[in-house]
């Protein structure tokens, strides 16, 4: 089975998927066992394929064992793998949290919610494995379906807005897939290598200006890219607290993994038009990141604040994309796995809060460090990382965008990032103030000074202090995950 | 919200503007020199009939070269009755909030309805013939034949919706929203099974050659896409049934 | 683990073994003060040990340097103990014994609220202190700074109140923003060199343009000046004395204000050199900020009446010997603002004692409260009237030596003028504080301000201000004694001046 394990890090999860509802008809139980166990072995499956493609080179797995490009690969090289580790880690994490939200509801709720849950799962790790376009547009397709159901299932306004994410999302996913219909139609092929090397006589031509410009925008809106961005806020917002964390810390990344697989691997930085749309796209992400950090101070729901927040966020990614260079790659890779676990970690905070006190307006945050002391300690380091603080991880991110700035002479980006950075603070340093600083009314302390149960049940708090702690141990550690995995995922093996 | 109707507008212009410029730049369809046709399409077209058994090469791409693409889309088909389900019912919810309408139960028949002995002897009639119709589509078809996993569940699923519209929720030829939201489920992972018994057997997944059975290769492979097939068959049928189930739920209670 | 793996790894212990103690007082929390207290305690001995063992090897011209780990593709955590970087930590670690003994009365007086919190981010601007003492390069220095920042945040917000909260946005607007100018400067540096490794005598010579040097520098300059009180961006410093007394002594006058200094020094003497800096002509600007900062802030804390702002003001001007200093680019001048930065500390640290002492026993915060107040507190007054006489620059006090080295600094680099600039300020620190020592003891107090009187101020609170204010004696008298500070200022300006870390003062 060892050989498998490309293929079981997509395949477990969704068997699982498949079976929930008739689990769940039998035992929920066994079904949050079951899905556990299939998180479970598709993060340890995930790990053993990137050690593998880090000492011995890009695994390539070939469905049905037809060699590509008539048949389906999946490749797992340092990059790839990385994410996968990632989505597979996350999505463990978070389903371990799901238990307190669901054990209330009915056997249908519940396998319904594992199956989309364990579909966004494999969708997503399917796009990032895989080493065909159009087996990518599947699986965005699964993890897209997947999402707008676990959206919708909060509620009326999750309804709502989870249906205006459809709509924007399909012409999304639709652009996509017009675009790799473009790439096929002039190089025949599927492969995301074999267009790498086909593709190289027709960098200069329309078709591939046009095939680029419009998988571009069909994963700028899946990831939110600023101006791109306008399901994004209703969508996390309105969400059920018991998807948001995965969502949020994981779509938008997969989708900006997947442009930086095409700009950097597939159609090459320094080629045809692609320093051009690059370009472009630089000036879009720095403005996204000024506006969306503006838009986010003014916002009074703690989730929409953080909503906007990673609006800029993907910003920052856009930005290293639009660079180019090393640094810029590494800057974007690193963002990608700091935001991930930060996002992740600042809305288990606040489906916990909400858990515990039903409040998601920050106004109504005041003394929650004494509530909730874990909880808030993870949000604190959850704040300092995204404002840059040494030495959690989003400084490093920081610290290698700017350096890839410096190095292409783009003084402007280093502005917009220093800045950008200001203007993080002061959105999450209101929220300490009030968390830490401001009393509460007296009516609410009476509450609160009685209760001597835990902050929150163990499947919560683990989840939140374990991310909070990643922040940290990612920030110290970021050289070794620098320099033996990312470095090797760039490509060309690094320097 | 004039200038996001204008806005609107102009996108639409200035896409349609590149999409046409583009379609220029592409090689012609018909051209029997362009990438598309003369680089992976050779070997399907020459050697699909020795290597997966099938007449068709287009279920041989679908079924067997690309197969795992179309167990996505199988997944996708009941990833997308899930969230029609979850979309449906949370509206469902939303229009009886404050009101004490009971989630229906009581689906009424167009025949109780309608009160016509017209439709009650027509579905009689029809139902059976669709029903064998939809497994003769399965069982006969994807081979040399129109027909395929896809389209049989379709045309099973009519069978059963003709029989819910007629009799109501209370028709005796009927599979509940629940019961289909997991036969779905079932049908996707028969699909997926096929892989996994490959996977158990030796090779890789959907690697239909690897069985241990006494067959040639071709006929190995032939079995393989008859299996994925009837799963593709059950999930489409069944989520067919569960969306117009969640559909036909939330017009009874407005 | 063996005996030479600890002894080499002193400067990391020193920094880890007040985080150990901030988790340990974490968790011991409100039920159990004493053990609480305890932990900070021994941190601040333990830290204070461990600091005064790396004495004689730096003394005697070695360094203690290690590479723990790498902290950024190609850069690592690097920690050195260096003459310069001894100086402040052997200062820091020394003070924070006494101010915690100190803290605990004043806490303990006042029965103050979130006593937790305070012991444990002190422990953590502890160990960023001594990180900032012992960084060897620009990133670890800028990590240990930044936390020094965030950590001091919780102490300046101390009280809660409307006025503290908005103290505390202020200090972190400035701080942060000039944070972020000053890591623009640093990523600037690694790009331009690939590495930001502090030299004495600096290393960026004929690295890059000359306007590109200018505003590396003006950057750098900046993201430290804020730290270290410059007008016009010292504006978070009197907000800041809104905190708990002990706060204002060891971070406001000590630790942060310090790190800003020692920054300055780093960057002048490590990072640029005297020779570059002579040749951009940049450090003529920084010497003119820094006297204009001294005389101003003087006179504007003549006007101040409420102690700790004038005690504040003052400081702000006092730092400014330290910019002064470096930035007149000679050995003398730039060992006079390295022994400055100890002979400031403990006689602005025995001021704010005082203070903190005269508000905890009775209340009093204001200037024109103080008449007659030194007949009930006569130690307490003593030892402010020596901190007092010390600020302005008498022989026999330690701030008399400082300002002897920098005078001849100026003239050995031919700038005289900056000699008009420290009497002056001599004479404007006087008119400040030397009224107050009057009226404490030869003035009449008011009968409404005598209700307040109590006695002298609790032992805790006493004997360490007492201490400090002996302290500034004794290193007036003996500049080399306890740690051989003054020796070390030396080595340090040698080595700045000559381009390799040196042996001997003279």
């Amino acid at each position: 089975m060892k050989e498998q394990l490309p293929a079981l890090i997509v395949i477990v999860p969704l068997l699982i998927a498949l079976l929930s509802p008739l689990v769940a008809y039998f035992s929920t139980r066994l079904l949050r066992g079951l899905g556990l166990t299939a998180a479970a072995v598709s993060f340890v499956s995930a790990v053993g394929a990137l050690g593998h493609a880090l000492t011995k080179g890009p695994w390539h797995y070939y469905f049905g064992n037809w060699a590509p490009p008539w048949g389906i690969e999946y490749v797992i090289d340092p990059l790839s793998g990385l994410m996968a580790v990632l989505v597979s880690f996350l999505s463990l994490v978070v389903l371990i949290y799901t238990d307190s939200f669901l054990r209330e509801e009915g056997w249908l709720k519940q396998g319904i919610h594992y199956a989309l849950y364990l579909l966004l799962t494999a969708g997503l790790l399917g796009m990032t494995v895989t080493g065909d376009v159009f087996n990518l547009y599947v699986f965005l397709e699964i993890s897209s379906l997947s999402a707008y159901g676990l959206i919708a299932s909060g509620g009326y306004k999750a309804t709502v807005s989870a249906f205006r994410y459809v709509l924007v999302g399909t012409v999304g996913a639709s652009f996509y897939l017009l675009g790799v219909g473009y790439l096929y139609a002039i190089t025949g092929s599927l492969n995301m290598a074999d267009l790498t090397v086909r593709l190289q006589p027709l960098l200069d031509s329309q078709a591939v200006l046009i095939a680029m410009v419009l998988i571009l925008v069909g994963m700028g809106i899946k990831m939110a890219l600023f101006p791109l961005h306008g399901w994004l806020p209703d969508a996390y917002t309105y969400s059920p607290p018991a998807a948001i964390p995965f969502i949020a810390g994981v779509m938008t990344k997969v989708m900006a993994y997947v442009l930086l697989r095409y700009f950097f691997f597939i159609f090459g930085v320094l080629n045809g038009f692609v320093p051009l749309v690059l370009e472009v796209v630089g000036w879009i992400a720095a403005l996204g990141i000024i506006l969306a950090s503006v838009m986010a101070i003014a916002q009074s729901d703690f989730r929409r604040m953080l909503a906007f927040s990673s609006v800029a966020q993907v910003g920052y990614i856009g930005l290293g994309l639009s660079l180019g260079n090393m640094f810029g790659f590494i800057g974007a890779v690193f963002h990608i796995i700091n935001h991930a676990i930060m996002k992740c970690c600042l809305f288990l905070v606040a489906g916990g809060v909400k858990w515990k006190t039903g409040e998601h307006l920050i106004e109504k945050y005041a003394e929650m460090s004494r509530r909730m002391p874990l909880t808030m300690g993870a949000f604190l380091l959850g704040a300092f990382s995204m404002v840059g603080i040494p030495p959690t991880a989003g400084f490093f991110s920081k610290w290698y965008l700017i350096l890839g700035a410096i190095e292409k002479d783009l003084w402007i980006y280093v502005v917009v990032i220093i800045l950008s950075s200001l203007l993080n603070a002061i959105y999450f340093f209101r929220v300490i103030e009030q968390a830490y600083l401001k009393k509460a009314p007296v009516a609410e302390r009476e509450k609160f000074v009685e209760d001597k149960k835990p902050e929150l049940p163990a499947t919560m708090l683990v989840p939140i202090v374990v991310l909070g702690a990643c922040i940290l141990v990612v920030g110290i550690l970021n050289e070794p995950l620098v320099s033996n995995i990312l470095l090797m995922a760039f490509p060309g093996g690094g320097l | 919200m004039k200038f996001v109707r204008a806005g609107a507008l102009l996108v639409v212009v200035v896409m349609t503007v590149v999409l046409f410029i583009g379609a220029g730049a592409l090689p012609a369809i018909y051209n029997p020199q362009s990438p598309a046709s003369t680089h992976v399409s050779d070997r399907y077209i020459e050697k699909s009939v020795e290597e997966t058994g099938s007449l068709n090469f287009v279920t041989a791409v679908l079924a067997d070269y690309r197969g795992y693409d179309t167990l996505g889309e199988t997944t996708v088909i009941f990833t997308a009755g899930l969230a029609a389900v979850v979309l449906l019912r949370s509206a469902q919810k939303a229009d009886s909030r404050g009101k004490k309408v009971p989630l229906a139960k009581a689906g009424k028949g167009m025949s109780e309805r309608f009160g016509t002995i017209v439709l009650n002897t027509a579905a009689r009639f029809v139902i059976p013939f669709v029903t064998l119709y939809g497994v003769y589509v399965l069982v006969g078809g994807g081979e040399g034949n129109p027909g395929g996993g896809f389209q049989s569940g379709a045309v099973l699923a009519i069978a059963i919706i003709i029989s819910r519209l007629v009799y109501g929720e209370g028709a005796a030829f009927n599979i509940s929203g629940d019961l289909a939201l997991i036969l779905a489920g079932i049908g996707t992972f028969i699909y997926a099974f096929v892989g996994v018994l490959t996977l158990l057997w030796g090779g890789n997944f959907l690697e239909y050659g690897i069985a241990p059975f006494l067959m040639s290769a071709a006929e190995k492979h032939s079995l393989g896409i008859s299996g994925i097939e009837i799963g593709v068959t059950l999930c489409v049928m069944a989520t067919i049934i569960a969306i117009f189930d969640a559909l036909a739920r939330k017009e009874e209670v407005s | 683990m063996s005996m030479e793996f600890l002894l080499a790894y002193r400067p990391l212990w020193a920094i880890l073994i007040s985080l150990v103690a901030a988790a340990l007082i974490m968790l011991t929390g409100d039920k159990r003060p004493n053990l609480r207290e305890t932990w900070t305690i021994v941190a601040a001995v333990g830290k204070m040990l461990i600091v005064f063992s790396m004495l004689p090897l730096v003394l005697a011209g070695g360094v203690i340097e290690i590479e723990p780990f790498k902290i950024a593709r190609g850069v690592s955590l690097h920690l050195r103990a260096d003459a310069a970087g001894m100086v402040f930590a052997v200062l820091a670690s020394f003070l924070w014994v006494v101010t915690s003994f100190y803290s605990i009365g004043y806490m303990r007086k006042l029965q103050e609220e979130h006593q937790t919190g305070y012991f444990a981010c002190f422990a953590v601007c502890l160990s960023a202190t001594m990180g900032i003492a012992f960084a060897a390069n620009l990133l670890t220095f800028f990590v240990f700074y930044e936390i020094l920042t965030i950590a001091t945040y919780p102490l300046v917000v101390h009280h809660r109140d409307q006025e503290s909260i908005k103290a505390g946005r202020k200090y972190l607007a400035y701080t942060l923003i000039a944070g972020q100018l000053f890591l623009v400067g640093i990523l600037w540096v690694q790009f331009l060199v690939g590495h930001g490794d502090f030299q004495p005598g600096g290393f960026l010579a004929g690295k890059a343009s000359v306007g590109a040097l200018q505003t590396i520098f003006l950057l750098m300059t900046l993201g430290t000046a804020v730290k270290a009180g410059v007008m016009p961006v010292h504006g978070w410093l009197p907000s800041a004395m809104v905190a708990p007394t002990p706060v204002s002594a060891l971070l406001h006058a000590v630790a942060v204000v310090k790190a800003g200094a020692f920054g300055i020094v780093r960057i002048v003497g490590y990072v640029f050199g005297p020779q570059l800096l002579a040749q951009l002509g940049v450090a003529q600007i920084l010497a003119w900020f820094a006297a204009f900062t001294i005389i101003v802030s003087s006179l504007i804390a003549m006007a101040q009446d409420n102690l700790k702002k004038r005690l504040a003001f003052s400081t702000i001007g006092q730092l400014s010997y330290v910019v002064l200093g470096a930035a007149l680019l000679t050995p003398l001048g730039i060992m006079g603002g390295i022994f400055h930065i100890v002979a400031h500390a403990v006689m602005k640290i025995t001021l704010f004692f005082c203070a903190g002492a005269i508000f905890a026993t009775t209340q009093l915060t204001r200037v024109s409260e103080l008449n007659g107040i030194g007949r009930e507190m006569p130690y307490t007054m003593g030892a402010f009237t020596v901190g007092a006489v010390g600020i302005t620059g008498l022989p026999f006090i330690v701030g008399f030596i400082s300002k002897w080295n920098l005078a001849l600094g100026s003239l050995q680099g031919g700038q005289g003028v900056y000699v008009g600039v420290l009497l002056l300020s001599s004479l404007l620190s006087a008119a400040y504080f030397l009224p107050i020592v009057y009226a404490a003891f030869f003035k009449k107090s008011e009968p409404q301000v005598a209700k307040h009187h109590c006695g002298e101020a609790n032992k805790m609170m006493l004997i360490p201000l007492l201490i400090t204010a002996a302290v500034s004696i004794v290193l007036g008298v003996f500049p080399n004694a306890g740690g051989g500070l003054y020796d070390l200022a030396a080595m340090s300006a040698q080595s700045i001046v000559s381009g390799q870390f040196m042996v001997g003062g003279w």
